[in-house]
């Protein structure tokens, strides 16, 4: 359901984006441009992240596809420099469409002068006071006073005061989900695929060494990770949740959501080897880009065995309904 | 002539902005998914005005749609084996890998007993009752909602689930009370009626009255969950159980709006102490009482807030922490969690939210705290210092130390909870203030550096003895604290406690000599995290509630230089433009302002022929 929220909610802004784009397209290429940045201002700042106006009572949310999709009741705001990176980038991109020709970048920058010269056009300083008598001419003069003289200046002066202004928003770090740590990407769970060492004493120990290999391969599997959720709901569930969605009991009070392993962009993305190791090292172990010192992950390697958390990855990828990435081939 | 004039002919006369137009003319498509869209949106608003989705009669409408066949049953089984054994046991005993360590435990579907029902105290529940649990989950315990949230159950597995759970009693029945296929006699649940202040004081009085309702007795006057009994009762299990504390929207097992209210008073919870009150109370006095247990709630702030404004101020901070101004400043509200990164880890907290405010003046910052707490506990038989960490209690009950396990067994905290522990909190900041988002660890430093601590100690304030407020530091959690020396031990405070709630104020000058001090100065922006210890729930050492990192900002007047800031940005960008429009009139760029009348940019760029 909330996949078909975010893509309902895409929908309409790409929906927006049309009918304003159509109107500014008739107006010519500057228009166009301006239009392009001002929406993508507005994707990044208001319909994907989400946005809280206003304070105390008076205070109203407006959600973002992103509060949509990950199921938050408060914005999650793209950092300062994503969110700047991506401005800059579509003003480029907006450029080099522009000048892909000489007639586009003369109807882009036409406007432009036609404001700085005044609505004279081509006839200069003289002819635009003789413009000025005609009623028409005086309101265009009047608009283009407002705009150079006093829109445009009154801007710059309210980001210069804004930069200088305390402010009290917290710093947002930008946080690597997955940072890269040294880990063993050719680790396989070895309680997967089982050896035959592995499944001979399985097979002694439950009493079923008459059992076909097959089954038996399903049998160990299937107990390994009951095992695994037995240890899962002990260690693991008070934050990642029964549901391994990761809104445990603990959740409610983590500023740094526990993951998600339901969710694509977690354990599913990742080879077991990494997941094995960031279960080992926990949030202590993670270098600067992993924002350690926000994560409450315990470093289980001082707790639990590697078999037991064998096990437990057994169990999570199971409850998750994912499976871990196969480790590519490497020459 | 005027500009508009030839903007509006130039562009309707070019062909290149009728290769625009065509292009958008994609937007045709956009707008029928922006109509879909619409309508989808629609639809969904819809269905979200319909009310409460588990209401008995609609619940009872979708069940048909899930017949209860054997089949059902099986693959209901196979759903239980893989979500529901890992607390509930494999055979329903309610003994799974999490059941010694959850407060309260999962649920024993062997006995018979369920607390959610719409049936009379005693009695089994409805399918629906069953099903509307799984789906919504039980709020403020380990039970997710199995129907709601990123990920789910199918309405179909969670249909075969109930049928199964409810076959986990056992097949053949001597009693017939305890007959899985029997429903109970379902109470009836009506509309709620317009509720009010009168409706309120009404309620008022039959929580108080012990005639009537005594609710007082077990969640204390203002409900706070601190009544004369609590501590006392054991549910039907032989586990300790306490009252809920009716302040909090979050602990709402079984639901938080007036009518689950009254359905819970009406249908008791059975296998506790809570009694039904269906037969006793009549239905205009169970809407009273629901109307005023709902008066009591506060909803947790879910702005996602992180920063507390210390307010400066020029009259006499209150150093009666009790004191009404405190209370009317804009409260931080900060959720704690369990301390589970070191052992001994426990996840069964005492305290799960604390409310700070913050004044400052010329000399001095002021931070007060205010939390529930079901007990005041001034005694304290662990070790005087608290560190190291986790070491000698109380000889006769079960040591921290001792307790061999990744988690703390429920059990153990219950008899820890018989003993004498001080009830404490801590406030922490970074030992240096860095630049960003950089901090050290958020429980106890060590990765990142150090902490500057704050403690407060309920026992040696009650009891008169020095350092009830100490300044401390500390470097990673296992390590062993130091304490500042005695000449730079600046730090006051004062504490009350009052009706289940605990109130305290810690102050300290803003700048100090101190070297391991932080120093604090109009406009700085500083984290802080907050553990508390509940001696009452047996907490010492790494046993606590611990927050994540929050911010407090000392309030300034906006600055002279930002204004000076915005003028200059005035001055520069007057002279800018005076500069532009001085270019574009000499530059005399003529071929630009010509209507480029031949020109087709599609044509242009994609190499066709189109003028």
């Amino acid at each position: 359901m909330n996949a078909l929220w975010t893509v309902a909610y895409a929908a309409a802004f790409v929906g927006v984006c049309a009918v304003v784009m159509r109107a500014l397209g008739r107006r010519g290429v500057f228009w166009a441009s301006a239009g392009t940045l001002g929406l993508g201002w507005l994707f990044f700042s208001v319909a994907f992240p989400g946005v809280t106006l206003g304070s105390g009572a008076a205070q109203i949310t407006i959600p973002g596809m992103a509060m949509l999709a990950m199921d938050s009741s408060s914005p999650l705001p793209v950092p300062a420099f994503a969110f700047w990176s991506y401005l800059a980038l579509i003003v480029a991109g907006t450029l080099v469409v522009v000048s892909a020709s000489d007639s586009m970048l003369r109807d882009f920058l036409r406007p432009i002068l036609r404001l700085l010269r005044g609505p004279a056009g081509t006839e200069g300083r003289a002819g635009g006071a003789a413009a000025s008598a005609s009623g028409a001419g005086t309101r265009a003069q009047t608009t283009r006073i407002l705009i150079l003289y006093v829109a445009f200046p009154a801007l710059v002066g309210w980001l210069g005061f804004s930069a200088v202004k305390p402010n009290v928003a917290a710093p947002v770090g930008a946080r690597q989900a997955h940072p890269s740590i040294s880990y063993d990407e050719k680790l396989v769970n070895p309680l997967r695929n089982p050896s035959p060492k592995l499944l001979a004493e399985f097979a002694q120990q439950e009493g079923l060494e008459e059992v076909p290999r097959e089954d038996l391969r399903e049998r160990f599997l299937e107990t390994m990770t009951h095992e695994g959720r037995f240890l899962y709901a002990k260690n693991c569930s008070p934050c990642h949740s029964g549901k391994a969605d990761g809104t445990g009991l603990m959740a409610r009070a983590l500023r740094l959501p526990p993951a998600n392993f339901t969710d694509v962009g977690t354990i599913a993305t990742l080879v077991e080897g990494y997941a094995f190791k960031r279960i080992q090292e926990g949030g202590i172990g993670l270098p600067a880009a992993g924002t350690p010192w926000d994560s409450a992950m315990p470093r289980w390697k001082n707790d639990l065995t590697d078999e037991q958390i064998f096990k437990i990855l057994l169990a999570e990828y199971d409850l998750a309904g994912v499976s871990p990435r196969v480790p590519e081939e490497r020459e | 002539m005027n500009g508009r004039g030839e903007m509006t002919r130039s562009a309707s006369r070019l062909p290149g902005a009728i290769s625009w137009r065509t292009r958008w003319d994609v937007s045709d498509t956009c707008r029928s998914l922006f109509a879909m869209a619409f309508l989808l949106l629609l639809v969904a608003c819809g269905g979200g005005e319909q009310g409460d989705p588990y209401e008995l009669s609609r619940l009872s409408e979708r069940k048909r749609g899930f017949p209860e066949t054997e089949q059902a049953v099986a693959s209901g089984g196979r759903t239980y084996r893989k979500h529901c054994a890992l607390c509930h046991g494999d055979e329903g005993e309610g003994n799974g890998g999490s059941a010694p360590y959850l407060d309260p435990r999962p649920r024993d579907f062997t006995m018979g007993l369920f607390k959610f029902r719409s049936t009379l105290s005693g009695e089994l529940p409805t399918d629906e009752d069953l099903f509307r649990v799984i789906s919504r989950g039980v709020p403020g315990t380990a039970m997710p909602n199995w129907g709601e949230g990123a990920f789910k159950l199918s309405e179909e597995q969670r249909w075969e689930v109930a049928y199964y759970v409810k076959r986990l009693g056992g097949e053949d029945f001597e009693d017939e009370d305890f007959d899985p296929y029997r429903e109970g006699a379902i109470l009836p649940i009506p509309a709620p009626p317009e509720g009010g202040p009168d409706r309120v004081a009404a309620g008022r009085e039959i929580f108080t009255d012990e005639k009537r309702g005594g609710c007082v007795k077990c969640h204390g006057p203002n409900g706070r969950g601190n009544g004369a009994e609590a501590g006392a009762q054991r549910d039907d299990w032989g586990d300790v159980i306490l009252p809920a504390d009716l302040t909090k929207s979050w602990r709402y097992k079984n639901g938080d709006s007036p009518r689950q209210i009254f359905r819970t008073l009406s249908t008791g919870l059975s296998g506790t102490p809570m009694p039904g009150y269906g037969e006793m109370l009549g239905e205009e006095e169970r809407w009273n009482l629901a109307f005023f247990v709902r008066s009591l709630v506060i909803e947790p702030d879910a702005s996602g807030n992180q920063v507390l404004v210390a307010t400066r101020t020029t009259e006499a901070i209150p150093s009666d922490p009790s004191d009404e101004r405190w209370f009317d400043q804009q409260a931080l509200d900060v959720p704690m969690a369990g301390q589970v990164m070191y052992r001994p880890r426990h996840q069964n907290v005492g305290v799960d939210l604390v409310q700070v405010r913050a004044l400052y003046d010329q000399s001095e910052i002021v931070f007060h705290f205010s939390w529930n707490d079901r007990s005041r506990d001034v005694e304290h038989r662990g070790t005087e210092g608290g560190e190291p960490p986790f070491s000698q209690d109380s000889p006769d009950l079960p040591s921290v130390a001792e307790i061999d396990d990744t988690f703390v067994p429920a059990k153990q905290l219950w008899k820890r909870r018989a003993g004498k522990f001080r009830d404490s909190l801590q406030l922490q900041f970074p030992a240096t203030l860095k630049t960003g988002a950089n901090k050290p660890f958020f429980f106890l430093g060590g990765k990142g550096g150090p902490v500057y601590l704050w403690r407060w100690l309920a026992d040696r304030e009650a009891s008169g003895q020095e350092r009830a407020f100490e300044e401390r530091a500390q470097n990673g959690a296992v390590k062993t604290p130091t304490v500042q020396d005695a000449d730079d031990q600046t730090l006051r405070g004062k504490s009350t406690y009052d009706d289940g709630r605990w109130a305290l104020v810690m102050r300290r000058p803003l700048q100090t000599q101190g070297k391991k001090d932080i120093q604090f100065s109009a406009g700085s922006l500083v984290p802080f995290a907050v553990q508390v210890w509940d001696g009452g729930n047996g907490e010492e050492g790494l046993l606590c509630s611990l927050s994540s990192w929050y911010y407090v900002r000392l309030e300034t007047p906006i600055p002279a230089s930002a204004y000076l800031a915005g003028a200059a940005g005035v001055i520069i960008a007057l002279l800018l433009v005076r500069l532009l429009v001085f270019l574009a009139c000499r530059v005399h760029p003529e071929y630009i302002l010509e209507q480029a009348a031949s020109s087709a940019y599609v044509g242009e760029i994609s190499g066709a022929s189109e003028g």
